[in-house]
């Protein structure tokens, strides 16, 4: 399973930046997390029982990783006033950044992985441990939030 | 939800959207980071492949496991005969039996193998047909030992060339008097960090027989019991202030069961130091994470005293 999963590491690496900066908005601390999740993720390996839950696998690690990255951070930043912003990055404050801070951290990550990830509803019920169902209800509601329309 | 089903301006949004997500820039230093993580992450899990590996081995020796012990005293034919030998340490020395060394880039060998020998002027000591036993089964031992390390390293080497891997394989004497004879072979694999363990052989030349860690105790005695909780209690002292930064495998709730210390082997890795005590030893990683390296604990005499079959041995 270890070739596996570095080869997906190696060749999906930008995917995988992106998704970490969407969480932490600043260059430095997204390499952070994706490293860590490297790391995490060759460590952990055994845990992939089968091949084609590689993929969804590496992801989950990442946003894991992300997680725990901006627990920690809030913790060590406690009382401490728009430490945010002051991280951010503010050139790379691109329209879709600002469209994507309205969103909670699930429902971004699902717009992240559908629409510019190309995955599948059942990856990514997978990858954010949760029902497709659910994952549909988030779907709508994200796809509300930014004022994206079905067709009607 | 496909991306059909959106509006011709939804799908317009999302599109751009795309595009700005996709610019965001990925640092050119990142796929190299990466790859350290990677090899990181593999090197520690090599290391644990290999740690299991030295426990295997150290197993199989400690089953076999040769303590040379040579005594001295209490028989009065073996004083006299004894008081015509000048040096008595000069019984048994130890020799370098084989050497091995390899070098590249990536990995490196320097083993010396030791073997034992009695010395052959000792025509007239009394023990030295015992001892000629005892450190044939040494030796054997000793060989048997390093050369699965040694095969262990061809073998990683010849599999992945790029492997980095090390292994040193000494031994000295840490004891030589008129009673006791120890030589402590000591190996050190190294992948990521360090897998250290040794392994001490004890002769007594007094009776040319090998010291065996059950051979100190009377028959029948517990010793595992009652060194085991001595060691206990020494682990929970030595963790008490956190500050000293000691960790044994000991009481921790969240480990699992089979990584706790519960109780030493019935033929534990031992020696006897210079002041006569008895001393166990644990190899790296055994009873603690692999920062406090081998582990060693001397057991006061006086918790061993009723259980001691020879009180000269150990004092």
């Amino acid at each position: 399973m270890d070739e596996e999963i570095k080869a997906l590491l190696l060749n999906n690496y930008e995917s995988y930046y992106r998704l970490a900066y969407s969480y932490v908005r600043n260059q430095e601390d997204a390499m952070d997390i994706v490293q860590e999740s490297a790391y995490r993720a060759i460590k952990n390996s055994s845990s992939v029982k089968q091949a084609e839950y590689a993929a969804t696998w590496v992801y989950r690690v990442v946003i894991n990783t992300a997680l725990d990255f901006i627990r920690k951070n809030r913790k060590e930043t406690v009382g401490i006033e728009d430490v945010d912003s002051a991280h951010e990055d503010r050139y790379m404050d691109f329209d879709v950044w600002d469209s994507l801070e309205k969103l909670d951290e699930k429902d971004r990550t699902i717009i992240i992985l559908r629409y510019f990830e190309d995955r599948k509803l059942e990856d990514i019920a997978r990858i954010i441990n949760e029902n497709v169902n659910t994952v549909k209800t988030r779907l709508y509601r994200a796809l509300k939030k930014l004022k994206i329309e079905l067709a009607g | 939800m496909k991306f059909e089903d959106i509006n011709l301006e939804g799908q317009e949004r999302l599109n751009e959207m795309k595009n700005d997500y996709e610019k965001c820039e990925v640092p050119l230093e990142l796929k190299n980071k990466i790859e350290e993580s990677i090899n990181r992450a593999e090197k520690e899990k090599g290391r644990s492949k290999v740690i299991h590996f030295v426990k295997g081995a150290g197993m199989t020796a400690v089953a076999a496991m040769l303590v040379l012990t040579i005594l001295v005293n209490t028989n009065q034919n073996v004083a006299m005969a004894m008081s015509e030998v000048p040096v008595l340490g000069s019984i048994v020395r130890a020799v370098t039996f084989r050497t091995y060394q390899e070098q590249s880039e990536n990995h490196e060998a320097n083993v010396k193998v030791p073997n034992v020998v009695v010395n052959p002027e000792e025509t007239e000591n009394p023990a030295k047909d015992k001892l000629e036993e005892s450190t044939k089964k040494i030796n054997m031992d000793i060989e048997a030992y390093t050369n699965k390390l040694i095969e262990e390293y061809k073998s990683d080497i010849e599999s992945d060339g790029e492997i980095h891997k090390g292994l040193d394989i000494d031994s000295e004497v840490i004891r030589d008097d008129d009673r006791l004879y120890i030589i402590k072979l000591w190996a050190v694999e190294t992948m990521a960090s360090g897998a250290q363990t040794e392994r001490y052989y004890t002769l007594d030349k007094t009776t040319g027989e090998q010291v065996t860690f059950p051979g100190l105790f009377k028959d029948g005695a517990d010793y595992v019991k009652v060194i085991s909780e001595n060691i206990k209690e020494q682990m929970r002292e030595q963790m008490k202030n956190p500050d000293d930064g000691k960790i044994y495998f000991l009481d921790d709730p969240d480990a699992p069961d089979d990584a706790q210390f519960t109780e030493i082997k019935a033929d534990q890795n031992f020696y006897i130091n210079d002041q006569n005590k008895l001393v166990i030893v644990f190899d790296e990683y055994d009873v603690a994470p692999g920062y406090m390296g081998m582990c060693y604990f001397e057991i006061p005499t006086d918790v061993l005293q009723p259980l001691l079959k020879d009180n000269e041995l150990i004092k």
